[in-house]
């Protein structure tokens, strides 16, 4: 117990330290908002992914592989198509656009995208955007209490609160930037644990056909990549997994990942950086499931089952650092929700009430309310998460509520001039985001997932609202070329 | 235990076989080659403007 206890000391102190330090180098608004617009290749590709997959990867995916085995297909396919595409179809635009509108969040981006001059897109999104990772946030939350029970047997409600504090407080301090620099580590450590974990778990079993053989004596649906017994649940199966793709344009919180990079050129390396990253997680993470089926054929929590594995095969002080990585998965993607959360709160609500005329005071004004809000949401959060639940479902819900909400007016916005205005944009919103919850909330999603309706709502609306009042007004047309004009001079440089 | 048709198993074996290996990392090696075509897309032109060689 003691070991475990000073490794998560050591790795809590880091973190805090990270805080410290970024609170010295934040300056700007933009500095606390994006880090400054300053991260690189690499800073830009790991926080994008550690905050994109979360506690997803080290307890919901071995989860899924532990239940799933090979049916897990769908979900991987789903994910990597879903990461790739918005690496190299989003990514480099939203960065010019972006800053040829001096956005800081997208949010912002919208609003000024769209010439939305009364505010109301601005006021709509930042609802959406803020419901939506409070919701992420406590899915999360739920992982952090699990881990603690997991690793110390403390229960659930202390966990959660360890876990907060420290997290509320880096982000309080260091803002984007903070998270930034956290997520490098985060993400290096996920990549290290799911690399050893999964390869000692096999070797432990004697090697990869005797963990096949163990399955195939006690679970050989495992094998399976089609059928899940009945048909409705093989259809949830295949498009549950596969529409997981769908919600990548809309994850705000990754959306801005690339909009901090220096140098949008870099985007392409970044790119490569995500992908071979993704590959080795969701892999590495289905297999400590497939292999944690061997070993433990029947655990109660199948989203455990890594941190079973580690306990089982390792020394305390490797478990520990191992369990400080499930910590960092989670508390990766908790300060990128709530510090996007907080970024939409305070350019878009908070700016609308405070008046000077001095920009950089104003700013460090609406800093002061953001600051605050990072704690409020967090406090929500924490409220929500202490319901419980399984990380895999809640986060899903989410992730999908944000995918149909802003991915077809991200799309529009990056690619036609004509599609959508700040009507349409604001009804689209509003629609995949009432849709996908009221179709999780009604149990419709054990037959289809919420995002397929929500992103069907959500870009029926967006085009039926947007010819309805009238099309995008000159203004919005004139930003759109002055962007595609900033984006091809870069191109071509 | 029964073990339903599947479809891409080699008509039923209960072992994997190495095809099944193939199209399991089929979304793997899928992804790394669209990733090879997208970056040979987008490689920066090695030329000037105005055609002019770097």
């Amino acid at each position: 117990m003691t070991t475990p206890i000073i490794v998560f000391v050591i790795y809590m102190s880091a973190l805090i330290g990270i805080g410290v330090y970024t609170f010295t180098k934040t300056k700007t608004y933009s500095d606390y908002n994006l880090a400054g617009r300053l991260n690189n290749k690499w800073v830009t590709a790991l926080t994008a992914q550690a905050a994109a997959t979360s506690g997803f990867m080290l307890l919901a995916m071995p989860g899924i592989g532990y239940s799933l085995g090979f049916g897990a297909i769908w979900i991987i396919g789903g994910i990597l198509l879903g990461t790739f595409l918005n690496w190299a179809f989003t990514a480099k635009r939203l960065r010019a656009a972006s800053e040829a509108m001096n956005a800081v969040s997208i949010v912002e981006f919208l609003e000024k995208r769209f010439v939305d001059n009364k505010g109301r897109l601005g006021i709509v999104s930042a609802v959406v955007v803020i419901f939506f990772m409070i919701v992420n946030a406590s899915a999360e939350i739920v992982g952090t209490g699990k881990l603690f029970n997991a690793v110390f047997g403390i229960d659930m409600k202390t966990g959660t609160t360890i876990a907060l504090i420290i997290v509320v407080i880096y982000t309080f301090l260091g803002g984007y930037m903070a998270v930034s620099y956290s997520n490098v580590i985060q993400g290096s450590l996920m990549f290290i644990a799911l690399l050893i974990v999964p390869i000692w778990a096999i070797y432990q079993n004697g090697g990869l056909e005797n963990v096949f053989s163990n399955i195939a004596a006690t679970s050989p649906e495992m094998f399976v990549f089609l059928d899940r017994g009945d048909f409705w649940s093989t259809v949830s199966m295949i498009t549950g997994g596969l529409g997981l793709g769908l919600i990548y344009f809309g994850m705000v919180h990754v959306l801005t990942g690339f909009m901090a990079i220096k140098d949008g050129e870099e985007l392409r390396h970044s790119t490569s950086i995500a992908m071979v990253w993704e590959c080795a997680l969701l892999y590495g993470a289905t297999f400590v499931g497939i292999a944690g089926k061997s070993l433990f054929p029947s655990i109660s929590d199948p989203e455990q089952i890594f941190l079973v594995v580690s306990e089982h095969y390792f020394p305390s002080v490797i478990f520990a650092i191992f369990a400080a990585a499930v910590l960092a998965a989670i508390l990766s993607s908790v300060g990128a929700y709530i510090i996007v959360a907080a970024a939409a709160f305070g350019a878009n609500m908070i700016k609308r009430v405070i008046s000077g005329n001095d920009e950089d005071v104003l700013n460090m004004k609406i800093l002061r309310f953001q600051r605050i809000a990072i704690v409020v949401i967090a406090l929500i959060s924490y409220l929500m998460a202490l319901q419980g639940g399984l990380v895999f479902t809640i986060a899903v819900f989410a992730a999908g509520g944000l995918g149909a909400s802003f991915g077809p007016v991200v799309i529009s916005s990056l690619y036609n001039r004509k599609f959508a205005n700040a009507n349409g944009a604001i009804a689209s919103i509003l629609a995949g985001g009432i849709v996908t919850s009221v179709w999780y909330y009604s149990g419709m999603s054990s037959y289809i997932y919420e995002v397929f309706p929500g992103l069907a709502a959500s870009i029926l609306t967006l085009w039926l609202v947007t010819k309805i009042t009238g099309g995008p007004s000159p203004e919005a047309i004139e930003r759109f070329d002055h962007y595609i004009a900033i984006y091809h001079s870069q191109k071509d440089l | 235990m029964s073990l339903v048709v599947n479809v891409f198993n080699g008509g039923g074996k209960i072992m994997p076989s190495i095809i099944d290996l193939i199209i399991f990392f089929f979304p793997m090696w899928g992804i790394l080659l669209l990733l090879l075509v997208f970056l040979s897309v987008t490689k920066p032109s090695t030329k000037k403007k105005g055609g002019e060689a770097k």
